[in-house]
């Protein structure tokens, strides 16, 4: 660890007439502030994909979490997009509410249906309402995320309430039509684009270099589809208990590397945050932790929501296996560490000092929050 | 464990080792198998849609199915219309998640359901039938677990993380049996489904393109893309003491509403 600071070698120079640099850091520093404010906001950087009339329409449908789209319904909706021709508008379902940008990911129309989040249970009612959107856009065609939770099991409803053939499982895509695993992966069966598809993660890269009108559309509640038209009765959801959780399926991760000497403080911290525990390499070679909680090339590939990577220095080998990690908070004493590239919050600072401070906040934050609740 | 009031049957689909292609019990139907068992005991009906001399149903024999009922359809039928009249008055109908050969599109369960007007619950993990009821529990991914109640009759589609205990003996390999079931070919009282385009199946392996947005940039737009380095690091905290930097790690999880707390 260093706490030197480096210098840029490219700072603004001039010739002495001795032939000598001279390096006015003054200068350097007003052109360094005379560059960010030229910088544009990187907001506005992309055109509209199309501005003719609509006549078409694309559907994308996904639950969010936690106000979020994660990167497959992104991809769906982006497929959507990448698929409109000019006179194809894209119009994007959200099953829950959201609070993202709907332009920069591509949509022209953006509907939420904060009724129907993933946390409730009530495919009937949630299927009358797409279906009356799908039907009032009279969209062409429909894309969803195939997912294990609710996009899955909506999609499959979808498809059989619409009558035709549809895409689950969909590999490939492209204007002509969809590829899906055939046979369990060992070879791709191909249809012409169908009504409705649910596209596997991965099938679509969701950057986009063009932005959607991003309109919203209220949806008035229709009278006829009634909440309670299902026929089950939702008992609740429950989370498993972080230590039971299997590392892929975790939601939330505090990961330890060679830079964490005391590893009950971060089981301590893993265990105030709901956190299952993992580790680098390094660390597992050591013996601090077991051979099953090494995350990486050579170990597990997780997808948590949240990824704490404490006293990790970000090999590209660790960094592979959280690449599906939506949040990724580093803590560090070395500021130059590659992970701080990865991270989306990077604390510089000793792991103990950090961990131990994290702990008594959190659990101060969790006791004044009971005190009022019990107000 | 013996239902007298109400009737179960589970759906088993020809399996396929996927490396090998050996002829065994799709792994996911074995286990809708052992969840149907533990639900109804030796009352269970087994049900293949499919010749009788297909070679995996003699897996099935092995974990448990007494005999299997082999409704034999004729091809081009769609089989959900196949399997129909013998299903009708099934209480509780369990099915796997997806079969191994063919598109796996995990559709069967929620055609059935839609055909016979029944509620459908998918990811099954435990089942359990109480006065008229059954209540389950569905898997849902980041570890969690929702539990449903639901009057029968209804669908139930299994999760392969059902918790069950697989188990095989030869004896009853031997002992079981493959009936055979004729269906009436009576013609469907609806009109006719226009053609469905047909699956072209590729058998050249090879990796599925990725759809990708074409991007027209100028020359000097892709070669600054290519020399620049644009790092799309987050936030770094350098400054402050430890209280400070755990209170901005608190305020980033309560920001994106990643604790409850
Ligand atoms: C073929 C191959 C496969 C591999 N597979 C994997 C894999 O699957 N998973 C994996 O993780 N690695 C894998 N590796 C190893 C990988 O290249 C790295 O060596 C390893 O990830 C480094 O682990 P680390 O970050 O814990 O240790 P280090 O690289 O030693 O980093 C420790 C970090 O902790 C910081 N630190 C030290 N002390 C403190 C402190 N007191 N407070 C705060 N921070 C501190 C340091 O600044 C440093 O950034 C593989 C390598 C190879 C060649
Ligand atoms: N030919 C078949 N005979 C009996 N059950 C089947 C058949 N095909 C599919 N199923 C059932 O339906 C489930 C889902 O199949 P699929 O929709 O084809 O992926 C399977 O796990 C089986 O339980």
């Amino acid at each position: 660890m260093s706490n030197v600071k480096r210098c840029n070698s490219r700072r603004p120079e001039s010739q002495m007439p001795n032939g000598r640099r001279r390096i006015d850091l003054r200068a350097a520093a007003l052109a360094a502030a005379q560059f960010a404010a030229v910088q544009p906001p990187p907001e506005n950087l992309k055109p509209l994909r199309q501005r003719d009339e609509i006549r078409v329409w694309h559907m994308a449908i996904a639950h969010s979490d936690r106000g979020r789209l994660d990167d497959h319904a992104r991809q769906t909706i982006a497929a959507a997009a990448i698929l409109a021709g000019p006179d194809t508008g894209v119009v994007a379902i959200v099953l829950g509410d959201f609070t993202g940008n709907p332009a920069e990911l591509g949509c022209d129309h953006i509907c939420e249906l904060p009724d129907f989040d993933a946390a409730r249970f009530q495919p009937d009612a949630e299927t009358a309402a797409v279906m009356g959107l799908i039907t009032r856009y009279q969209a062409k065609h429909v894309f969803l995320p195939d997912k294990p939770g609710g996009d899955g099991d909506l999609g499959r409803r979808l498809i059989v309430s619409v009558g035709q053939l549809g895409g689950t499982n969909t590999i490939e895509i492209d204007a002509h039509g969809i590829g899906v695993a055939w046979s369990g992966g060992a070879a791709i069966a191909r249809i012409p684009l169908p009504r409705i598809m649910l596209l596997a993660p991965g099938t679509v890269d969701a950057r986009l270099p063009f932005a959607g009108r991003a309109e919203r559309t209220e949806v008035v509640r229709d009278a006829a589809v009634a909440p309670n038209i299902d026929a089950y009765r939702d008992l609740g959801v429950a989370q498993l208990d972080a230590a039971q959780v299997a590392l892929e399926e975790a939601d939330f991760i505090v990961s330890g590397g060679n830079g964490v000497l005391k590893i009950e403080t971060l089981k301590r911290l893993a265990g105030v945050l709901g956190a299952a525990v993992g580790a680098s390499r390094v660390a597992v070679d050591d013996g601090r932790f077991q051979r099953d909680q090494q995350i990486g090339a050579s170990g597990k590939t997780v997808s948590a929501s949240t990824y704490v990577a404490v006293g990790i220095s970000g090999a590209i080998q660790h960094v592979q296996g959280i690449k599906d990690c939506r949040h990724v908070i580093a803590i560090n004493g070395d500021p130059s560490a590659p992970i701080i590239k990865r991270a989306d919050l990077s604390i510089i600072g000793d792991a103990e000092d950090v961990m131990q401070a994290l702990i008594s906040e959190v659990a101060a934050a969790r006791r004044s929050r009971n005190a009022q609740e019990a107000a | 464990m013996n239902p007298t009031s109400w009737s179960a049957a589970v759906l088993v689909s020809a399996g396929r080792h996927p490396v090998t292609g050996i002829a065994r019990a799709c792994r996911g139907d074995a286990i809708a198998l052992a969840l149907g068992r533990q639900l109804a005991g030796d009352a269970l009906r087994v049900v293949h849609a499919g010749p009788a001399s297909e070679p995996s149903l003699q897996d099935y024999l092995a974990h448990g199915a007494g005999s299997i009922e082999a409704i034999d359809h004729p091809p081009g039928q769609e089989l959900v219309h196949a399997l129909l009249p013998a299903l009708r008055d099934v209480d509780v109908l369990v099915t796997g998640s997806r079969t191994e050969t063919g598109a796996g599109s995990g559709l069967v369960p929620y055609a059935l359901a839609q055909a016979l007007g029944r509620p459908m619950i998918a990811n099954v993990l435990e089942a359990k039938v109480e006065s008229g009821r059954i209540t389950v529990r569905q898997y849902l991914p980041k570890g969690k677990r929702r539990r449903i109640s639901v009057a029968m009759p209804v669908v139930l589609a299994v999760h392969p993380l059902a918790n069950v205990e697989l188990t095989y003996a030869y004896a009853r390999r031997q002992s079981g049996r493959i009936v055979k079931v004729e269906v009436e070919t009576a013609a469907p009282a609806t009109e006719p489904l226009p053609p469905e385009p047909a699956w072209r199946i590729e058998d050249v392996p090879r990796r599925p393109l990725q759809l990708k947005a074409r991007e027209k940039l100028s020359g000097h737009a892709r070669m600054q893309a290519a020399i620049s380095q644009v790092s799309k690091s987050g936030r770094v905290v350098n400054d402050g003491d430890s209280v400070g930097k755990a209170q901005v790690i608190l305020a980033y999880l309560r920001d994106h509403r990643l604790i409850d707390c």
